[in-house]
């Protein structure tokens, strides 16, 4: 992941404090490692300066190469940060993001889809068999380390875990039902073509089983790895920042099942929806008990941007 | 409504945020720019001066006025710009290839044809949430945008001290 994510900012905390932001706590990431690499996504995460005038987008063999003043942006690992030139939207939305930033302005949440498209790069770089070791576990790009990281949000899904009825006078449950059941089923065939028998997701009630972890059966996980065995080291690399985004595997098969390059879809949803999938609970509570500033209404946008950065970098045609 | 028409419609929402989330990082880059290029001038100005000081021990002071006279209006008109009013903050640079890549290669089907607009929407929909996000945390961490010089100058106000103007 972009090396922006792991570095707290040297400013001075105790008087102009500044919220501290989730640390890239990302799968597998060992953070203790210091990537010394001379790169430019590095050297901007370092020193938060802007260092270059132009930016623009060089195609050449059906690929787009960003550069800086003519020099090709690399990410974290020194791959030069390209994208097939199906990917158009992508290669623009890139170049807008580095075209607009600022000195001041260079902050680890200003490039959230070259962070993602960084990442994507690296670990396909890293999963080619003869891949260093070192560079491997610098990266935490270890591919079923990953898959068995991501296997365990399918255990405590946000989608799976229903609220009791009393509360909210059953109109939390009532949505719940409304937005999660249909999506469970449709997660369950499609799951189901990865496996001999159809399989069944656990679903925890907290009506009838109370408070108490909720774990997946054996042929359940089976199917999902497969699933994640099935991805390519790009949508992996998508499908991991949408499940740590909405703490929920379920989205994150919904949001590439919608974006790949597949047209029709068995599961039909838009990145709004999704967004509101995962913080339906959080719907109901500020309704309720209102909106805590810095928190709820900085969430709200956190969830979204990162939701469609991700399906930015996913979309195929 | 016709594909066509529904694209455009999508299209011209999608400029309209993409220069509504560029237009505050534009204004940061022109402030900025202005603030180098005055610092540059502002040398060479001072360079000049020097030079004529010198040169008038020698007897041909003259020489540089109209150069230093330049000089001065160059940075008077720096400092008088207003970034705000800059036209580049109404128009998105790269429409025309966004254009071109929205309406050539153009889906034949209906439903390649919907899931391009939803796209469409969805990238709107990043531009505006990253702006947003940015703009809260910006709200409400004011420190985070200081530069230094800044930065100092409340730290002192905080004990009733004033940093001297340099």
């Amino acid at each position: 992941m972009f090396r922006l994510t792991l570095r707290p900012l040297k400013q001075n905390r105790a008087i102009w404090g500044t919220r501290r932001y989730a640390k890239g706590s990302a799968l597998g990431i060992d953070a203790s490692v210091e990537n010394n690499l001379q790169t430019e996504t590095n050297r901007v995460s370092k020193t938060l300066q802007k260092f270059w005038k132009v930016v623009s987008a060089r195609e050449s063999g059906g690929n787009v190469t960003l550069t800086l003043d003519n020099k090709p942006i690399r990410t974290p690992l020194g791959n030069s940060l390209t994208v097939p030139k199906d990917r158009q939207f992508l290669a623009l939305v890139l170049q807008n993001e580095w075209s607009n930033l600022t000195t001041l302005s260079i902050k680890p949440h200003t490039l959230p889809v070259t962070s993602i498209v960084s990442r994507c790069i690296d670990l396909e770089y890293v999963s080619t068999p003869n891949a260093d070791g070192e560079l491997v576990a610098k990266i935490g790009g270890d591919r079923k380390q990953i898959a068995q990281t991501l296997l365990r949000y399918l255990d405590t899904d946000t989608l799976l875990c229903l609220s009791p009825k009393a509360e909210y006078e059953g109109a939390l449950r009532a949505a719940q039902d409304k937005l999660y059941l249909p999506v469970i089923k449709s997660a369950e065939t499609f799951l189901s073509k990865f496996a001999e028998e159809p399989v069944a997701i656990q679903v925890l009630d907290a009506d009838i089983h109370g408070m108490r972890g909720n774990s997946q059966l054996e042929p359940t996980r089976a199917a999902a790895l497969k699933y994640i065995d099935s991805l390519s080291m790009w949508d992996l690399a998508v499908f991991e920042k949408t499940v740590l985004t909405t703490k929920s595997f379920i989205c994150g098969l919904l949001l590439l099942q919608n974006k790949c390059q597949v047209p029709k879809t068995e599961m039909p949803i838009t990145m709004e929806q999704i967004a509101q999938c995962a913080t339906l609970e959080i719907i109901y509570q500020t309704e309720r008990w209102g909106e805590v500033e810095d928190t709820h209404d900085v969430d709200h946008r956190d969830i979204r941007r990162n939701v469609n950065a991700a399906c930015i970098v996913a979309y195929q045609e | 409504m016709s594909s066509n028409q529904q694209l455009l419609v999508v299209y011209k929402q999608l400029i309209r945020s993409l220069v509504k989330s560029n237009k505050r990082s534009k204004i940061a880059q022109i402030t900025e720019d202005n603030k180098k290029q005055v610092a540059l001038l502002t040398y060479r100005k001072f360079n000049l001066l020097r030079q004529q000081a010198s040169d008038q021990a020698s007897s041909n002071s003259s020489k540089h006025n109209g150069h230093l006279s330049e000089l001065t209006n160059e940075i008077e008109r720096l400092k008088a710009n207003d970034p705000a009013r800059s036209k580049a903050l109404h128009y998105y640079e790269n429409s025309s290839s966004l254009r071109e890549m929205i309406f050539q290669n153009f889906p034949g089907d209906a439903g390649s044809v919907n899931k391009r607009l939803q796209h469409l929407k969805d990238i709107s929909g990043f531009v505006k949430n990253q702006m947003e996000y940015e703009e809260l945390v910006e709200r409400y961490n004011p420190g985070l945008k200081m530069d230094q010089e800044e930065k100092v100058k409340r730290t002192a106000a905080r004990v009733g001290l004033q940093v001297p103007d340099l």
